[in-house]
């Protein structure tokens, strides 16, 4: 069913989720906030996560700030993993910093979202108004021996810029994607998930037809991706379709290796233990179709470059991989009989 | 791999020193990676080298005892390596398999005492996310040693890829890159 974009993002609001002192799966807590900048114009894409992991009283409590910074002119990519004890991490109730690699604030000095992240000779300085609907899936779902809810703001207006070793992009004409994750479940678990974010180039108002388009997919699932709960949010204009189920089909092609590009593989210590997962078994490109009869949305999506960010469990044994695949996407579709197109570059999630 | 910042940094650390620092951090590990590691150890004494520095290590009664390399003491194993490599690792500059294939680390003695030496280097990559004290060396070692722009890089050796991913196909155990 098609909704008429009706509410007002700037008056969202979010804040970190911390366990009640009662809670007894505290020890599990994860909570993190995320946030992606694209600038087309420049080929530039940019990954900040700062997250917090296990329980805020305990010691073995972790911080950690990921920064990823892709410059496709130059076919370069600066990377950062900052993994500290938690109380050594800059916390509020709507922030968390790891200095220098990356913090995300929510609702700060009147914007969205601020966020910075240095990776290398990467400098990113991020600050976001919303452009959206948030999608919101608070309701905690099963994940692992847990459970996780989320929300997300699919578009953002950007203020602030990129400096790299030989240029600095000002993000006037760039794109932003936030989410915030929350749950119990530990890394390690027979977890997994896929998730992207396509914003289409071009006019980011709420209304008027020439209006920018952002698809969303989200699909939860187990680590070998056999059970699945897929999501799709279009919007376009002040139309908002959401699409799940049956109706979602993710199709992997190719082979990533194939490209000879080495993928990235962070924290170093723990990728040498896993060495096993070297060579992940991920696509060189892939379809997102969304389709039930009456509307459709089809994502086509080239992986440029990928990053293995592997998260491990502070209180057990047991990782995850998320595979960070950056590139360029083409969308069309047909919402509400009015056609949608586009370019850009965007990210897809593979977690096993 | 960043972590957290060190406090003090002891430039003058021994190759020794290091290890000993490593094997005391591991006291902490809550899932008992100390205990693991003498099991692993046993009664065996290794031989190791990074860059021209050579140690002789050993659990003496459950203490770490380290002495100097010497060419004339019997081992039961040895490896060697470097500190570009080293730091390219901590990086994730360079895997593990390109650093063996590419003869940046050496490794002698037999099946046994060579798994054993990475059975131990295993208990403490795994005990890293969980004691912040190796986190903190990490990055001591990294400021200790200063900048290593010459370090090994990551390099895919695509006959070996090839190789492996065929065997691997035509088990099951992996796919072959079509949809899924």
């Amino acid at each position: 069913m098609i909704r008429v974009l009706r509410l007002d993002p700037t008056t969202v609001t979010d804040s970190l989720r911390p366990p009640s002192p009662l809670d007894l799966l505290a020890p599990i807590h994860k909570d993190w906030l995320h946030l992606n900048v694209f600038v087309p114009d420049h080929d530039v894409s940019a990954l900040i996560n700062a997250s917090v992991h296990g329980d805020p009283a305990s010691p073995a409590s972790l911080a950690v700030g990921a920064t990823i910074v892709h410059d496709g002119r130059r076919d370069e990519l600066f990377t950062a993993v900052q993994v500290v004890a938690r109380h050594r991490a800059a916390e509020t109730p709507t922030s968390v910093a790891v200095d220098p690699a990356a913090s995300v604030s929510l609702h700060d000095d009147g914007w969205f979202a601020c966020a910075t992240g240095r990776a290398g000779d990467a400098d990113v300085t991020v600050r976001a108004t919303a452009a959206a609907e948030p999608i919101d899936a608070e309701r905690p779902a099963p994940f692992g021996s847990g459970w996780i809810s989320w929300r997300a703001m699919p578009r953002l207006r950007l203020h602030g810029e990129i400096r790299l070793p030989d240029r600095t992009v000002g993000l006037e004409s760039a794109i932003g994607y936030q989410d915030h994750n929350w749950g119990r479940w530990r890394w390690g678990d027979d977890i997994g998930w896929r998730w992207g974010t396509f914003p289409t180039a071009g006019r980011d108002e709420l209304a008027g037809s020439g209006a920018a388009t952002v698809l969303t997919i989200a699909d939860r699932t187990d680590r070998h991706h056999r059970v699945r709960s897929p999501l799709v949010d279009v919007q376009t204009g002040p139309l908002v379709r959401r699409f799940s189920g049956d109706t979602v089909r993710i199709t992997y092609r190719g082979d990533l290796h194939d490209r000879r590009t080495p993928l990235v593989r962070l924290p170093g210590a723990v990728a040498a233990l896993r060495s096993d997962r070297q060579r992940p078994d991920l696509p060189g490109s892939l379809v997102v179709d969304a389709v039930d009869g009456f509307d459709r949305a089809t994502a086509e999506f080239e992986v440029e470059r990928a990053v293995q960010l592997i998260t491990s469990e502070p209180t057990t044994s047991g990782q995850t991989f998320i595979h960070e695949l950056l590139g360029r996407f083409e969308l069309s579709g047909t919402l509400a009989g009015r056609p949608i197109a586009g370019t850009g570059l965007g990210v897809f999630e593979h977690v096993d | 791999m960043s972590t957290d910042p060190p406090s003090v940094i002891a430039h003058d650390r021994s190759l020794g020193d290091w290890i000993g620092e490593l094997v005391h951090a591991l006291d902490d590990d809550p899932l008992g990676g100390a205990l693991r590691l003498r099991t692993v150890v046993g009664p065996r004494r290794a031989r190791i080298t990074v860059d021209d520095e050579v140690v002789d290590v050993a659990f003496v009664g459950g203490r770490l005892d380290v002495r100097p390399g010497s060419d004339g003491a019997a081992v039961d194993g040895s490896g060697a390596t470097s500190t570009p490599v080293v730091i390219a690792l901590l990086d994730g500059r360079l895997e593990v398999a390109d650093a063996f294939h590419g003869g940046h680390i050496t490794a002698t003695g037999s099946r046994s005492s060579i798994g054993r030496i990475f059975h131990a280097i295993e208990i403490l990559l795994d005990a890293s996310a969980r004691v912040p004290r190796l986190r903190d060396l990490a990055a001591e070692y990294r400021v200790a040693v200063g900048p290593h722009e010459r370090s090994p890089r990551h390099t895919t050796n695509r006959r070996l890829e090839e190789d492996e991913h065929a065997v691997l196909v035509r088990l099951g155990i992996e796919g072959s890159g079509t949809s899924r």
